[in-house]
């Protein structure tokens, strides 16, 4: 089956919305909501934490959790994606 | 005359009104790309702008033209006016058009080359496929021009750069479009070659006379 490509913008709203979904999250929950090797989460998540849309504590390994940017993101991020789905262009 | 006159006064404001929905629409999905940094809007934005620009020129443009130069001493001048904003607004029209379809092409462009389904990644380096969008863009009024050239003289030079021209544009269109297949990059430069020689041997033409 045809591997559906995902922008890395959805890749981040993916991240967010797994997080922000369990509250605080540990990379093996993410990679699993977010469907990314760990490799390239960690990377996406490293991302995120330096743009402020998450943060990160240590608690036996690090824990995740959305920052209020993160979820303005979020927002924004389906109310744009409604938009361009009504114009043709999957993001 | 004073008739159509009015008319075209009637379409410009219907087309002011075009112009703040048309504004609105560039406004959210430049404000999208801002905060979600997605090309894609950022070109949606661009086009739309584009034709928000166009429709301010052109109605304002009108307006003006039909009420300020209210008594002219020659009714022909003001459609003369009339015609050259057209042709304008047209071209900047075809234009918003051309970044409408890079909007929609980049996402399968740039999933071609993610999945690495494209051409060798060196030659995705060196192309720059905004550029040559920008470039075939830019091409179109000449293309534009030089085909109406053609077609009111009808002489082989004419015909020879008109089709020159066409070869160029239709190559940067071949080369923006690479990543979907190596094939289209070599037929860009089969392209820009024909280009080159239908404009020289256009140009050698023209000067025979």
């Amino acid at each position: 089956m045809r591997r559906s490509y995902r922008s890395k913008v959805r890749i981040y709203a993916d991240i967010i919305s797994s997080v922000l979904e369990q509250g605080e999250a540990r990379v093996t929950a993410i990679m699993r909501d977010a469907n990314l090797p760990y490799d390239r989460l960690q990377r996406y998540v490293d991302e995120l934490c330096a743009k402020g849309l998450l943060t990160r504590r240590d608690a036996g390994g690090p824990l995740y959790s959305v920052t209020e940017k993160g979820s303005e993101f979020l927002t924004e991020f389906k109310k744009f994606e409604r938009i361009s789905r009504a114009y043709g262009i999957h993001l | 005359m004073l008739g159509a006159l009015t008319l075209i006064r009637l379409d410009a404001i219907l087309e002011l009104i075009s112009f703040f929905i048309c504004a609105a629409i560039s406004a959210g999905f430049i404000r999208a790309h801002l905060k979600l940094k997605v090309g894609v809007f950022l070109w949606l934005g661009a086009g739309f702008g584009l034709m928000a620009g166009a429709m301010l020129a052109r109605s304002l443009y009108i307006i003006l033209t039909l009420t300020v130069e209210r008594g002219f001493a020659r009714p022909l001048q003001p459609l003369l006016q009339l015609y050259s904003i057209e042709l304008f607004y047209s071209i900047i029209r075809v234009s918003a058009y051309v970044l409408f379809i890079v909007a929609y092409l980049i996402p399968l462009v740039r999933e071609r080359v993610e999945l690495g389904l494209g051409a060798v990644p060196p030659l995705l380096v060196i192309y720059n496929s905004t550029f040559e969008i920008i470039s075939a863009a830019l091409l179109l009024y000449v293309v534009i021009v030089t085909s109406v050239n053609w077609y009111v003289r009808r002489s082989a030079g004419s015909s020879l750069i008109a089709a020159g021209f066409w070869a160029l544009i239709l190559s940067h269109v071949a080369f923006f479009l690479t990543p979907l297949s190596l094939l289209l990059y070599f037929l860009g430069h089969g392209l820009q070659l024909t280009a080159l020689i239908l404009l020289a041997l256009g140009t050698v033409e023209a000067g025979r006379g």
